[in-house]
Protein backbone atom coordinates (compact mmCIF):
# COMPACT_ATOMS: atom_id res chain seq x y z
CA UNK A 1 0.00 0.00 0.00
CA UNK A 2 2.85 2.41 1.10
CA UNK A 3 4.64 1.50 -2.11
CA UNK A 4 1.58 2.12 -4.06
CA UNK A 5 1.03 5.21 -2.99
CA UNK A 6 4.47 6.21 -3.23
CA UNK A 7 4.31 4.64 -6.71
CA UNK A 8 1.38 7.12 -7.58
CA UNK A 9 3.07 10.35 -5.76
CA UNK A 10 6.31 9.90 -8.02
CA UNK A 11 4.19 9.51 -11.31
CA UNK A 12 2.39 12.53 -10.30
CA UNK A 13 5.65 14.49 -9.71
CA UNK A 14 6.71 12.54 -13.16
CA UNK A 15 4.13 14.08 -15.26
CA UNK A 16 4.51 17.39 -13.78
CA UNK A 17 8.09 17.45 -14.70
CA UNK A 18 7.37 16.42 -17.64
CA UNK A 19 5.05 19.10 -18.86
CA UNK A 20 8.26 21.74 -18.55
CA UNK A 21 10.93 22.13 -20.64
CA UNK A 22 14.10 20.15 -20.78
CA UNK A 23 17.29 21.62 -19.86
CA UNK A 24 20.31 21.77 -22.70
CA UNK A 25 22.92 18.97 -21.53
CA UNK A 26 26.28 20.67 -20.81
CA UNK A 27 29.13 20.83 -23.47
CA UNK A 28 31.60 21.34 -21.23
CA UNK A 29 32.52 24.32 -19.48
CA UNK A 30 31.47 26.66 -22.44
CA UNK A 31 27.88 25.36 -23.83
CA UNK A 32 27.20 28.40 -26.77
CA UNK A 33 23.71 27.00 -28.06
CA UNK A 34 23.33 31.02 -29.44
CA UNK A 35 26.86 30.89 -31.35
CA UNK A 36 28.16 33.77 -29.79
CA UNK A 37 31.30 32.74 -27.88
CA UNK A 38 34.26 32.68 -30.29
CA UNK A 39 37.38 30.41 -30.04
CA UNK A 40 39.75 32.48 -28.33
CA UNK A 41 37.43 33.48 -25.34
CA UNK A 42 36.32 30.32 -25.17
CA UNK A 43 39.99 28.61 -24.68
CA UNK A 44 40.16 31.39 -22.39
CA UNK A 45 37.36 30.51 -20.47
CA UNK A 46 38.51 26.95 -20.46
CA UNK A 47 42.36 27.41 -19.26
CA UNK A 48 40.88 30.07 -16.55
CA UNK A 49 38.28 27.41 -14.92
CA UNK A 50 40.71 24.52 -15.23
CA UNK A 51 43.34 26.25 -13.29
CA UNK A 52 40.57 27.63 -10.79
CA UNK A 53 39.17 24.06 -10.27
CA UNK A 54 42.45 22.86 -9.61
CA UNK A 55 43.53 25.30 -7.38
CA UNK A 56 40.29 26.28 -5.49
CA UNK A 57 37.60 23.65 -6.64
CA UNK A 58 35.11 26.21 -7.65
CA UNK A 59 33.49 25.63 -11.24
CA UNK A 60 31.84 28.47 -13.48
CA UNK A 61 29.58 27.09 -16.23
CA UNK A 62 28.78 29.56 -19.02
CA UNK A 63 25.62 29.10 -21.24
CA UNK A 64 24.20 31.00 -23.69
CA UNK A 65 20.80 30.21 -25.07
CA UNK A 66 18.74 32.55 -27.54
CA UNK A 67 15.69 32.77 -25.07
CA UNK A 68 14.66 31.17 -21.84
CA UNK A 69 11.13 31.47 -23.07
CA UNK A 70 8.54 30.09 -21.58
CA UNK A 71 10.70 30.74 -18.39
CA UNK A 72 12.12 33.59 -16.79
CA UNK A 73 15.87 33.73 -17.13
CA UNK A 74 16.31 33.27 -12.96
CA UNK A 75 14.02 30.13 -13.27
CA UNK A 76 16.10 29.25 -16.53
CA UNK A 77 19.42 29.39 -14.78
CA UNK A 78 18.13 27.72 -11.19
CA UNK A 79 16.99 24.64 -13.76
CA UNK A 80 19.95 24.61 -15.32
CA UNK A 81 22.11 24.59 -11.98
CA UNK A 82 20.14 22.05 -10.68
CA UNK A 83 20.57 19.56 -13.64
CA UNK A 84 24.65 20.48 -13.93
CA UNK A 85 25.76 21.15 -10.76
CA UNK A 86 28.92 22.80 -11.07
CA UNK A 87 30.91 23.72 -7.68
CA UNK A 88 32.63 20.99 -5.93
CA UNK A 89 30.07 18.71 -4.35
CA UNK A 90 29.41 19.14 -0.94
CA UNK A 91 31.31 22.98 -0.66
CA UNK A 92 28.95 23.97 -3.30
CA UNK A 93 31.45 26.41 -5.03
CA UNK A 94 29.66 26.61 -8.79
CA UNK A 95 28.65 29.75 -10.68
CA UNK A 96 26.55 29.43 -13.56
CA UNK A 97 26.60 32.46 -15.79
CA UNK A 98 23.42 32.00 -18.33
CA UNK A 99 22.93 34.31 -21.51
CA UNK A 100 19.96 34.95 -22.73
CA UNK A 101 20.44 37.03 -26.20
CA UNK A 102 17.45 37.62 -27.84
CA UNK A 103 15.96 38.46 -24.28
CA UNK A 104 19.21 40.24 -23.88
CA UNK A 105 19.04 38.98 -20.68
CA UNK A 106 22.09 38.10 -17.94
CA UNK A 107 21.77 35.93 -14.84
CA UNK A 108 25.14 35.01 -12.55
CA UNK A 109 23.69 32.52 -10.25
CA UNK A 110 26.17 31.42 -7.00
CA UNK A 111 26.14 28.60 -5.36
CA UNK A 112 25.84 28.07 -1.53
CA UNK A 113 29.70 27.80 -0.66
CA UNK A 114 30.50 31.23 -2.72
CA UNK A 115 27.60 33.14 -1.52
CA UNK A 116 29.81 35.05 0.60
CA UNK A 117 32.59 35.84 -1.63
CA UNK A 118 30.34 36.79 -3.48
CA UNK A 119 27.40 38.62 -2.50
CA UNK A 120 24.35 39.43 -4.94
CA UNK A 121 25.67 43.24 -4.75
CA UNK A 122 29.43 42.20 -5.36
CA UNK A 123 28.13 40.06 -8.87
CA UNK A 124 25.56 42.97 -9.65
CA UNK A 125 28.60 45.32 -9.62
CA UNK A 126 30.77 42.58 -12.02
CA UNK A 127 27.87 42.39 -13.89
CA UNK A 128 27.04 46.40 -14.46
CA UNK A 129 31.45 46.97 -14.95
CA UNK A 130 32.31 44.38 -17.02
CA UNK A 131 29.42 42.25 -18.79
CA UNK A 132 26.75 44.77 -19.87
CA UNK A 133 29.04 47.69 -21.25
CA UNK A 134 30.52 45.13 -23.93
CA UNK A 135 26.71 43.51 -24.57
CA UNK A 136 25.52 46.86 -25.33
CA UNK A 137 28.21 47.19 -27.46
CA UNK A 138 27.43 43.74 -29.36
CA UNK A 139 30.32 42.34 -28.12
CA UNK A 140 28.75 39.32 -26.11
CA UNK A 141 31.73 36.98 -26.23
CA UNK A 142 34.03 39.96 -24.66
CA UNK A 143 31.77 40.51 -22.23
CA UNK A 144 31.57 37.25 -21.12
CA UNK A 145 35.27 36.91 -20.88
CA UNK A 146 35.67 39.63 -18.67
CA UNK A 147 32.70 38.70 -16.98
CA UNK A 148 34.19 35.11 -15.75
CA UNK A 149 37.64 36.44 -15.44
CA UNK A 150 36.17 38.87 -12.55
CA UNK A 151 34.50 36.54 -11.02
CA UNK A 152 37.55 33.81 -11.05
CA UNK A 153 39.98 36.45 -10.17
CA UNK A 154 37.56 37.49 -7.16
CA UNK A 155 37.44 33.75 -6.00
CA UNK A 156 41.38 33.13 -6.35
CA UNK A 157 41.67 36.10 -4.44
CA UNK A 158 39.56 35.39 -1.27
CA UNK A 159 40.91 32.01 -1.52
CA UNK A 160 44.86 33.19 -1.34
CA UNK A 161 45.93 32.25 -4.67
CA UNK A 162 46.89 33.41 -8.34
CA UNK A 163 45.72 32.51 -11.49
CA UNK A 164 47.81 33.29 -14.17
CA UNK A 165 45.14 32.33 -16.74
CA UNK A 166 47.62 30.59 -18.83
CA UNK A 167 50.01 27.64 -17.52
CA UNK A 168 47.93 24.41 -17.41
CA UNK A 169 49.33 22.09 -14.33
CA UNK A 170 48.74 19.18 -17.06
CA UNK A 171 51.07 18.14 -19.94
CA UNK A 172 50.43 20.68 -22.57
CA UNK A 173 48.18 19.39 -25.07
CA UNK A 174 50.65 18.62 -28.11
CA UNK A 175 49.70 20.44 -31.04
CA UNK A 176 48.98 18.52 -34.18
CA UNK A 177 50.41 18.43 -37.74
CA UNK A 178 48.25 19.04 -40.86
CA UNK A 179 49.03 15.95 -42.91
CA UNK A 180 51.12 18.13 -45.78
CA UNK A 181 53.39 19.71 -43.57
CA UNK A 182 54.31 15.90 -42.26
CA UNK A 183 54.46 14.72 -45.93
CA UNK A 184 56.68 17.42 -46.88
CA UNK A 185 59.34 16.71 -43.54
CA UNK A 186 59.50 12.66 -44.37
CA UNK A 187 60.16 13.92 -48.18
CA UNK A 188 62.95 15.94 -47.00
CA UNK A 189 64.31 13.62 -44.79
CA UNK A 190 63.98 10.96 -47.44
CA UNK A 191 65.63 12.79 -50.12
CA UNK A 192 68.32 13.71 -47.09
CA UNK A 193 69.14 10.84 -46.40
CA UNK A 194 68.92 9.23 -50.16
CA UNK A 195 71.51 12.31 -50.75
CA UNK A 196 74.00 11.26 -47.95
CA UNK A 197 73.81 7.89 -48.81
CA UNK A 198 74.96 8.51 -52.25
CA UNK A 199 77.48 10.70 -51.60
CA UNK A 200 78.91 9.06 -48.35
CA UNK A 201 78.25 5.66 -48.20
CA UNK A 202 80.26 5.07 -45.38
CA UNK A 203 79.15 7.03 -42.74
CA UNK A 204 75.15 6.01 -43.62
CA UNK A 205 75.69 2.67 -42.73
CA UNK A 206 77.63 3.53 -39.48
CA UNK A 207 75.01 6.01 -38.55
CA UNK A 208 72.01 4.22 -38.67
CA UNK A 209 68.29 5.37 -39.43
CA UNK A 210 68.17 8.88 -38.79
CA UNK A 211 64.83 9.54 -39.47
CA UNK A 212 63.13 6.90 -36.79
CA UNK A 213 64.06 10.01 -34.29
CA UNK A 214 62.11 12.37 -35.51
CA UNK A 215 59.25 10.20 -36.28
CA UNK A 216 59.22 8.73 -32.65
CA UNK A 217 58.86 12.52 -31.71
CA UNK A 218 56.10 13.99 -34.12
CA UNK A 219 53.96 10.45 -33.82
CA UNK A 220 53.07 12.29 -30.17
CA UNK A 221 51.40 15.05 -32.08
CA UNK A 222 48.56 12.78 -33.24
CA UNK A 223 47.74 10.91 -30.20
CA UNK A 224 46.86 13.99 -28.06
CA UNK A 225 44.09 16.79 -28.29
CA UNK A 226 40.94 14.78 -26.52
CA UNK A 227 41.06 15.92 -23.26
CA UNK A 228 37.09 15.33 -22.71
CA UNK A 229 35.67 17.00 -20.57
CA UNK A 230 34.62 15.35 -17.31
CA UNK A 231 31.39 16.85 -15.68
CA UNK A 232 30.71 19.27 -13.29
CA UNK A 233 31.73 18.69 -9.29
CA UNK A 234 28.05 18.55 -7.85
CA UNK A 235 27.60 21.91 -6.18
CA UNK A 236 23.88 23.18 -4.86
CA UNK A 237 22.69 26.59 -5.32
CA UNK A 238 20.34 28.29 -3.59
CA UNK A 239 19.56 31.28 -5.42
CA UNK A 240 21.68 33.84 -5.01
CA UNK A 241 23.09 35.98 -7.90
CA UNK A 242 22.13 38.65 -9.46
CA UNK A 243 20.68 39.14 -13.12
CA UNK A 244 20.55 42.48 -15.56
CA UNK A 245 18.82 43.21 -18.63
CA UNK A 246 20.98 45.01 -21.73
CA UNK B 1 2.92 -6.29 27.86
CA UNK B 2 5.99 -6.07 26.39
CA UNK B 3 4.76 -8.30 23.26
CA UNK B 4 1.99 -6.14 22.53
CA UNK B 5 4.18 -3.31 22.59
CA UNK B 6 7.03 -5.02 20.34
CA UNK B 7 3.87 -5.56 17.78
CA UNK B 8 2.47 -2.45 18.26
CA UNK B 9 5.68 -0.72 17.27
CA UNK B 10 6.02 -3.27 14.23
CA UNK B 11 2.53 -2.15 13.39
CA UNK B 12 3.11 1.34 13.46
CA UNK B 13 6.51 0.92 11.58
CA UNK B 14 4.74 -0.84 9.54
CA UNK B 15 1.93 1.16 8.54
CA UNK B 16 4.14 4.07 7.99
CA UNK B 17 4.19 6.17 11.24
CA UNK B 18 7.99 6.56 10.70
CA UNK B 19 7.79 7.44 7.26
CA UNK B 20 5.01 10.22 8.73
CA UNK B 21 7.47 11.37 11.17
CA UNK B 22 10.40 11.50 8.44
CA UNK B 23 8.30 13.42 6.15
CA UNK B 24 7.29 15.81 8.94
CA UNK B 25 10.80 16.44 9.38
CA UNK B 26 11.63 17.17 6.46
CA UNK B 27 8.59 20.09 6.60
CA UNK B 28 9.79 21.30 9.59
CA UNK B 29 13.63 21.97 8.38
CA UNK B 30 12.53 23.43 5.04
CA UNK B 31 10.09 25.37 6.76
CA UNK B 32 13.23 26.51 8.82
CA UNK B 33 15.13 27.34 5.75
CA UNK B 34 12.12 29.62 4.55
CA UNK B 35 12.86 31.38 7.79
CA UNK B 36 16.62 32.00 7.23
CA UNK B 37 15.56 33.77 4.31
CA UNK B 38 13.17 36.02 5.66
CA UNK B 39 15.19 36.73 8.12
CA UNK B 40 18.00 38.02 6.13
CA UNK B 41 15.25 39.70 4.10
CA UNK B 42 14.28 41.91 7.26
CA UNK B 43 18.36 42.72 8.46
CA UNK B 44 18.57 43.88 5.04
CA UNK B 45 15.49 46.40 5.05
CA UNK B 46 16.91 48.96 7.55
CA UNK B 47 19.89 50.11 5.19
CA UNK B 48 18.05 49.91 1.80
CA UNK B 49 15.43 52.06 3.39
CA UNK B 50 18.18 54.33 5.00
CA UNK B 51 19.46 54.65 1.26
CA UNK B 52 16.16 55.48 -0.19
CA UNK B 53 14.67 58.19 2.36
CA UNK B 54 18.03 60.24 1.69
CA UNK B 55 16.40 60.67 -2.13
CA UNK B 56 12.94 60.09 -2.32
CA UNK B 57 11.45 62.19 1.06
CA UNK B 58 8.16 62.16 0.10
CA UNK B 59 7.73 58.66 -0.25
CA UNK B 60 6.41 58.32 3.69
CA UNK B 61 3.60 55.92 3.01
CA UNK B 62 5.96 53.05 1.39
CA UNK B 63 7.87 53.73 3.51
CA UNK B 64 5.85 52.94 6.24
CA UNK B 65 3.90 50.13 4.86
CA UNK B 66 7.78 48.78 4.66
CA UNK B 67 8.02 49.10 8.26
CA UNK B 68 4.67 47.63 8.84
CA UNK B 69 4.56 44.40 7.19
CA UNK B 70 8.45 43.97 8.91
CA UNK B 71 7.04 44.56 11.87
CA UNK B 72 4.61 41.90 11.81
CA UNK B 73 7.23 39.61 10.63
CA UNK B 74 9.19 40.14 13.33
CA UNK B 75 5.94 39.83 15.79
CA UNK B 76 6.23 36.31 15.27
CA UNK B 77 2.86 34.02 15.27
CA UNK B 78 1.62 31.16 13.45
CA UNK B 79 3.17 29.80 10.39
CA UNK B 80 0.29 30.54 8.93
CA UNK B 81 0.61 34.60 9.92
CA UNK B 82 4.06 34.83 8.45
CA UNK B 83 3.44 33.97 5.39
CA UNK B 84 0.93 36.42 5.43
CA UNK B 85 3.33 38.82 6.75
CA UNK B 86 6.14 37.73 4.40
CA UNK B 87 3.94 38.44 1.46
CA UNK B 88 2.67 41.21 2.56
CA UNK B 89 6.60 42.56 2.68
CA UNK B 90 7.19 40.87 -0.67
CA UNK B 91 4.49 43.52 -1.91
CA UNK B 92 5.69 46.49 0.32
CA UNK B 93 9.14 46.01 -0.77
CA UNK B 94 8.33 45.52 -4.83
CA UNK B 95 6.81 49.42 -4.61
CA UNK B 96 9.45 50.91 -2.39
CA UNK B 97 12.10 49.33 -5.41
CA UNK B 98 9.40 50.85 -7.96
CA UNK B 99 10.16 54.29 -6.68
CA UNK B 100 13.46 54.05 -7.80
CA UNK B 101 12.18 54.37 -11.43
CA UNK B 102 11.05 58.00 -10.22
CA UNK B 103 14.36 59.27 -8.42
CA UNK B 104 17.10 59.08 -11.09
CA UNK B 105 19.83 59.68 -8.45
CA UNK B 106 18.70 57.33 -6.05
CA UNK B 107 18.73 54.61 -9.44
CA UNK B 108 22.48 55.92 -9.93
CA UNK B 109 23.60 55.26 -5.95
CA UNK B 110 25.40 52.64 -5.92
CA UNK B 111 25.12 51.41 -2.46
CA UNK B 112 21.13 51.79 -3.36
CA UNK B 113 22.26 49.24 -6.32
CA UNK B 114 23.78 46.81 -4.26
CA UNK B 115 21.66 46.86 -1.88
CA UNK B 116 18.86 46.34 -4.24
CA UNK B 117 20.83 43.49 -5.61
CA UNK B 118 21.10 42.00 -2.22
CA UNK B 119 17.20 42.53 -1.46
CA UNK B 120 16.26 40.94 -5.15
CA UNK B 121 18.81 37.97 -4.62
CA UNK B 122 17.42 37.31 -1.40
CA UNK B 123 13.79 37.41 -2.64
CA UNK B 124 15.08 34.59 -5.32
CA UNK B 125 16.49 32.65 -2.47
CA UNK B 126 12.97 33.08 -0.98
CA UNK B 127 11.09 31.67 -3.72
CA UNK B 128 13.82 28.36 -3.52
CA UNK B 129 13.28 27.85 -0.43
CA UNK B 130 9.05 28.41 -0.31
CA UNK B 131 9.38 26.23 -3.45
CA UNK B 132 11.37 23.24 -1.85
CA UNK B 133 9.22 23.73 1.59
CA UNK B 134 6.26 23.23 -1.12
CA UNK B 135 7.55 20.04 -2.40
CA UNK B 136 7.98 18.99 1.54
CA UNK B 137 4.06 19.67 2.55
CA UNK B 138 3.22 17.75 -0.62
CA UNK B 139 4.91 15.02 0.02
CA UNK B 140 3.90 14.90 3.28
CA UNK B 141 0.32 15.75 3.00
CA UNK B 142 -0.43 13.98 0.11
CA UNK B 143 1.41 10.38 2.41
CA UNK B 144 -1.03 11.42 5.84
CA UNK B 145 -3.79 11.51 3.59
CA UNK B 146 -3.31 8.35 1.66
CA UNK B 147 -4.65 4.77 3.03
CA UNK B 148 -3.50 3.69 5.50
CA UNK B 149 -2.02 6.96 6.89
CA UNK B 150 -5.29 8.50 7.01
CA UNK B 151 -6.57 6.31 9.39
CA UNK B 152 -4.54 7.17 12.47
CA UNK B 153 -2.47 10.51 10.92
CA UNK B 154 -4.31 12.35 13.16
CA UNK B 155 -4.73 10.59 16.12
CA UNK B 156 -0.94 10.68 16.50
CA UNK B 157 -1.12 14.65 15.87
CA UNK B 158 0.01 14.85 12.22
CA UNK B 159 -1.75 18.15 11.00
CA UNK B 160 -1.95 18.66 7.43
CA UNK B 161 0.26 21.22 6.48
CA UNK B 162 -0.05 24.63 5.20
CA UNK B 163 1.52 25.78 1.69
CA UNK B 164 3.25 28.75 1.29
CA UNK B 165 1.17 30.09 -1.19
CA UNK B 166 2.68 33.61 -2.57
CA UNK B 167 -0.10 35.68 -4.38
CA UNK B 168 1.05 36.53 -7.99
CA UNK B 169 2.21 40.25 -7.44
CA UNK B 170 4.71 38.76 -4.56
CA UNK B 171 5.97 35.80 -7.05
CA UNK B 172 7.51 38.98 -8.99
CA UNK B 173 11.03 39.77 -7.76
CA UNK B 174 10.88 43.73 -7.16
CA UNK B 175 13.34 44.74 -9.85
CA UNK B 176 15.25 47.57 -10.56
CA UNK B 177 15.85 47.87 -13.89
CA UNK B 178 19.46 48.93 -13.86
CA UNK B 179 20.20 47.75 -17.15
CA UNK B 180 18.05 49.65 -19.56
CA UNK B 181 19.10 52.78 -18.57
CA UNK B 182 22.35 54.63 -17.80
CA UNK B 183 24.83 53.43 -16.34
CA UNK B 184 26.20 53.13 -13.07
CA UNK B 185 29.22 55.20 -11.96
CA UNK B 186 32.44 53.62 -11.91
CA UNK B 187 32.93 51.99 -9.00
CA UNK B 188 35.66 52.45 -6.51
CA UNK B 189 38.10 50.38 -7.02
Amino acid sequence: MRSLAALLATAVIATARAVEPPVPAPQGYVTDLAHVIGPEVRARIERLNEELRDKTGAEIAVVTVDTTAPLDDFTYAMRIADAWKPGRKREDTGVVFLVATRDRKLRILVGYGLEGILPDGLVGEIEDREVVPAFRAGRIDEGVGRGVAALAARIADARGVVLTGTSRPRAPAPVPLPGWVLLLIILVFAALVLYQASTRPARFRRGGFYPVGPFGGFGGGFGGGGGGFGGFGGGSFGGGGAGRSW
Amino acid sequence: MARLLVLLATLLGGCGYNTMVALKERVDSSWAQVENQLQRRNDLIPNLVEVTKGYATHEREVFDRVADARARLIAGGTREQRIEAANQLSGALGRLLAIAERYPDLKANQQFARLSDELAGTENRIAVERMRYNDAVREYNAYTKSVPAVVYARAFGFQPQQYFEAPEEAKKVPKVDFGTQGTRPPSEP
